[in-house]
């Protein structure tokens, strides 16, 4: 087991945290405490750290939710697929970025494509709108969530985002979005 | 008596509520960025509601005094906001404090953009300099 080259290739790709595996709040509540710690030590301003600690939010609850809304059964292994995923935050040409990968099913390719790439072509001022609309949008039924998390994150990556969609077999889709910010 | 006031502790991801249905005053600080908002607020905005809905000729004030929340609770507070507008419109008083930390600009930024929606109540956005 060669972590030290693990840990290398991360370092010079910038990443100065990461988390691989299963994904729920408790999760989320350990690794958002470690992660306001470090934001801290590298005296970010309070505009940027609360901002990555946002994206960061969005990201893993888009993750919890996605497992949640394709829940058939708690234990089988397709759900348990759908919970994991891969977190790494950093900084990559002087910019910091969070980025977020994990399983998707191909259905959902096409839906996630649109919605992103409309997100990627608005300004802030069309952002800061769609926003306020979408709040006032019936929830999706069977949707425990806001479903305006992309927004967020669109809005708060001053820098852009990119998304990337890779086979992984078993008419599965593994899912990356980056925020740069 | 019947019991009227209610303080739920803030614990992350969930906010200190403090809901005070004799006086009218409701307010959300801390954080707040539950996974599942709709589960921790439906119980308490359905109460809010009820209660706005039977006031007439009454003082209400609502404030969010937030570090940070989600965007599922972003919808949960525009909800809240058309009620208070609502509540507004027919009659009564409604003052609501959205308090941001000055150095959050993005918080003020957003509590601007709620700002423009309100005729009826009266809503300020109160910017301290730490919470």
């Amino acid at each position: 087991m060669n972590l030290q080259s693990i840990h290398n290739d991360m370092l010079g790709d910038g990443i100065s945290f990461c988390f691989t595996g299963f994904m729920s709040e408790d999760m989320l509540l350990g690794i958002g405490n470690t992660l306001k710690k470090k934001f801290e030590i590298d005296a970010l301003d309070k505009t940027t750290s609360i901002s990555m600690f946002s994206v960061f939010v969005e990201m893993v609850q888009n993750v919890i939710r996605y497992s949640a809304e394709n829940q058939i059964d708690d234990k089988a292994p397709a759900i348990i697929d759908l919970r994991y995923g891969i977190l790494s935050i950093g900084i990559k040409d002087g910019r910091n970025f969070v980025a977020c990968g994990n399983l998707i099913s191909s259905h959902d390719v096409s839906r996630l494509e649109m919605k992103l790439s409309k997100l990627q072509g608005m300004d802030s001022e069309e952002l800061r709108r769609l926003f306020k609309e979408s709040l006032k949008d019936e929830v999706p039924e069977g949707s425990k969530g806001a479903g305006v998390g992309f927004i967020e994150i669109a809005r708060r990556a001053k820098h852009g985002f990119d998304f990337g969609f890779e086979a992984a077999g078993d008419g599965r889709m593994f899912f990356t979005i980056s925020a740069y910010l | 008596m019947e019991n009227n006031k209610f303080v739920i502790i803030g614990k992350e991801p969930c906010p200190q509520v403090e809901l005070d249905f004799t006086a009218n005053r409701f307010s959300f600080s801390e954080t707040c960025y539950p996974e599942n908002c709709a589960e921790f607020f439906d119980p308490i905005s359905s109460r809010i509601q009820e209660h706005l809905a039977a006031l007439s000729d009454a003082d209400v004030l609502f404030e969010l005094k937030l570090t940070y929340f989600n965007s599922g609770a972003s919808r949960v507070f525009s909800r809240f906001f058309d009620l208070l507008e609502e509540c507004a419109s027919a009659g009564n008083r409604v003052r609501i404090n959205w308090c941001c930390e000055a150095d959050d600009e993005n918080m003020i930024e957003l509590a601007n953009d709620f700002k423009e929606d309100f005729q009826a109540a009266d809503f300020k956005v109160v910017v301290i300099e730490a919470f």
